[in-house]
């Protein structure tokens, strides 16, 4: 009975720091299905908070009991519940956008065949066993042992035995995988697979309520679903990586980045920077995929020098190095092992000496990308769909951020590979198909938010964030209602641009 | 070049729904057909996915609701090509206060070992460890002599475990 009830707690648990936090960024309305639609990004978002919470308890050494956990999740829900309340009066409420029947259907029809296909699946999270290689020597070891131990055993977490573990890697798996052990309480390392079930559910459900805003759900909706159901999601979750994680987190964060990148309302913002973080503490790849997205999001917004915006993304860079701050000084402080040597990977003469490593990376990493059975031509629609928004003069600075941040991250794995120490062709075949997951979920997000856009400036007009559906020929811009005089100008970069003006 | 291909066929498309739907290809007739070709092409490839992996999911998980216990340590052990019948008896011999070490090294072993073992943990060294674990090899073949090890246990030849003398944990 706990093994069942325990885990549908925690995953409450986690979306009710979550919708805590969203309501302090930007409160609520009255209407319960208004939080419902919010449940699937409370949850990612809560997932995340918790669990650099929990990472940053176990650095300061604190054993992370469920007594702790409930007293830090009731600290975040409460504390952000309240904020929310103070200053519901001050900012308009976050409400949701009106929609027409064909709107109405499409959420339902997605909602109805994924939630059929998600009960399907549970049988197996529920009953799976850890035989994944990565799953058991990684995130399952370090999950056994933050429950044996309680705390970070340097024996283990940087013991030269368990360097197999890929010590380096952040910890938010593992946290996750610990607390559903604690919370069933024992060590069961099949029924740990239904939080991964939860992370799959939640990922169409928090890419739609933050889509809601950028076009109409006919849109977006399917897109959503087309996403979760790409088969190197669907099917490769099960096996209990890291990797699809991350994508998740990387899509939403992205997504949400795109839409400040926009629209300018700091909540979003927010959401990003959490979301990030929450990417970049669970694989390093992460780390990557979030370094660029805050890079490029800074450089398609300075052209234009819009100092209050550049201030409040660098005080999101700053939040987002703190946060991810705990686990990296732990692991350069107790000598852990990287799988990626600075030294080398900055050294010019190390580059010059292993630049034939570029060839072979480019063709296997765009041979994944482009591989319809995994990625079902997420990559290349969304490249047209970006392209074609910086021809037409419609969400342009978006699609700059998408296209530079899908650029960004896929030069970051080629520049990965081509300085690691392991040799290339073998490091490419174990692990290119699924590091390639940052690079398709910054695609998943661009596809999401530049149709529903694309589609507005159409025949679909969109329904904006406050209430009305625009004309067709008058492109709904999504308003930053807290900060309108930031929100403007949607000009992309000049010089970036230029060339698709022409 | 499957790439180009892609994009090719995809920006094909959209022209081709622009001119078919539309009658040309405005700025706005672009627009649409762009985020019309993508919705299209990515909800059917999700609902055809989904289908499938949906029953897959619902026959695995019958399957997998059967498995004995035994099967799951056996089954991951095998998809890795390690005696996981030794393993599981290695284990029973390493009490909660020990440390052990593999000889000789091998990394697949140590790990599905090192997993299975928590929280007992693997020595850096095999000077440092309280029990040895000798994986298709003898203690003989690996330089002991008899009184260094104690209470030797063999699961089947070259498999076993024994006790370090000096450092009887306990």
């Amino acid at each position: 009975m706990r093994t069942f009830v325990a885990p549908i707690l925690l995953a409450g648990v986690f979306s009710f720091a979550g919708l805590g936090v969203l309501h302090a960024l930007r409160p609520f309305g009255r209407s319960p299905l208004h939080l419902l639609a919010a449940l699937g990004l409370a949850y990612l978002v809560g997932v995340s908070v918790l669990g650099l919470i929990v990472i940053a308890l176990l650095v300061a050494g604190v054993t992370p009991t469920l007594l702790t956990f409930t007293m830090v999740t009731l600290a975040v829900g409460v504390a952000g519940g309240l904020i929310g309340l103070r200053t519901a009066g001050r900012h308009p409420t976050a409400a949701p956008p009106p929609m027409l029947r064909a709107d109405r259907i499409a959420i339902i029809a997605v909602a109805v065949l994924f939630g059929l296909f998600s009960i399907a699946a549970l049988t197996q999270y529920t009953s799976a066993p850890m035989w994944n290689w990565d799953s058991w020597a990684i995130f399952g070891s370090k999950g056994l042992a933050l429950l044996s131990f309680g705390a970070l055993d340097e024996r283990f977490f940087a013991g030269t035995p368990y360097t197999f573990i890929h010590q380096d890697y952040p910890l938010l798996i593992p946290v996750v995988e610990m607390l559903h052990y604690r919370a069933i309480g024992r060590a069961d390392t099949q029924s740990v697979h239904v939080q991964f079930w939860f992370m799959l559910v939640a990922f169409p459900w928090a890419l739609g309520y933050l889509a809601s805003r950028t076009g109409r759900a006919i849109v977006w909706a399917p897109i959503a679903l087309g996403a979760v159901a790409a088969p190197a999601i669907v099917t490769v979750m099960i096996g209990g990586l890291a990797d699809v994680p991350v994508a998740i987190w990387v899509a939403c964060g992205v997504l949400a980045m795109g839409i400040w990148v926009e629209s300018g309302r700091r909540a979003d913002l927010a959401v990003a920077t959490i979301l990030l973080a929450g990417a970049a503490s669970i694989k390093n790849e992460g780390i990557l995929a979030a370094a660029i997205a805050l890079i490029v999001a800074a450089m398609v917004l300075v052209p234009e020098r819009p100092r209050l915006r550049l201030r409040q993304l660098g005080i999101a860079a700053t939040a987002f190095i703190i946060a991810i701050l705990p686990w990296q000084v732990w692991a350069a402080g107790h000598g852990v092992p990287k799988d990626v040597k600075l030294g080398d990977a900055l050294s010019p003469a190390y580059m010059v000496g292993h630049a034939d490593r570029i060839p072979p990376t480019i063709t296997e990493l765009l041979r994944q990308l482009t591989d319809e059975n995994r990625w079902s031509y997420f990559l290349p629609l969304a490249l047209v769909a970006g392209i074609v928004a910086i021809v037409v003069r419609h969400a342009r600075r978006a699609a700059a951020f998408y296209l530079l941040t899908a650029v960004g991250a896929f030069s970051a794995l080629v520049w990965a590979y081509w300085t690691s120490p392991y040799p290339v062709d073998w490091y490419l075949t174990t692990s290119g198909f699924r590091v390639v997951g940052i690079v398709a979920g910054v695609s998943m997000a661009a596809l999401v938010h530049l149709s529903g856009r694309l589609a507005s400036l159409g025949s679909l007009g969109a329904a904006a964030p406050d209430g009305e559906v625009q004309p067709a020929e008058e492109p709904a811009k999504l308003q930053a209602s807290d900060e309108p005089a930031l929100t403007r100008h949607e000009g992309a970069p000049a010089d970036l641009l230029a060339f698709w003006r022409t | 070049m499957s790439l180009v291909v892609q994009l090719l066929a995809c920006a094909g498309a959209v022209g081709v729904v622009a001119i078919l739907v539309h009658g040309d290809m405005t700025r706005t007739t672009v627009a649409a057909s762009t985020a019309a070709v993508a919705t299209v092409v990515v909800a059917l490839l999700g609902a055809q996915g989904l289908w499938e992996t949906g029953k897959r999911h619902v026959d695995v998980g019958k399957e997998q609701r059967n498995y004995p216990p035994a099967q799951l340590h056996a089954g991951g052990a095998t998809a890795i090509g390690v005696n996981g019948g030794f393993v599981d008896f290695a284990l029973a011999q390493i009490r909660p206060d020990d440390s052990f070490y593999i000889l000789p090294k091998n990394d697949t072993v140590q790990q599905w070992l090192g997993f299975l073992a928590l929280p007992r943990l693997a020595a850096t060294r095999r000077e440092d460890a309280s029990v040895l674990v000798f994986y298709d090899t003898t203690p003989r073949r690996e330089g002991f002599h008899a009184g260094q090890l104690t209470s030797v246990k063999t699961y089947q030849p070259k498999f076993s475990v024994a006790r370090v003398a000096h450092r009887r944990a306990g």
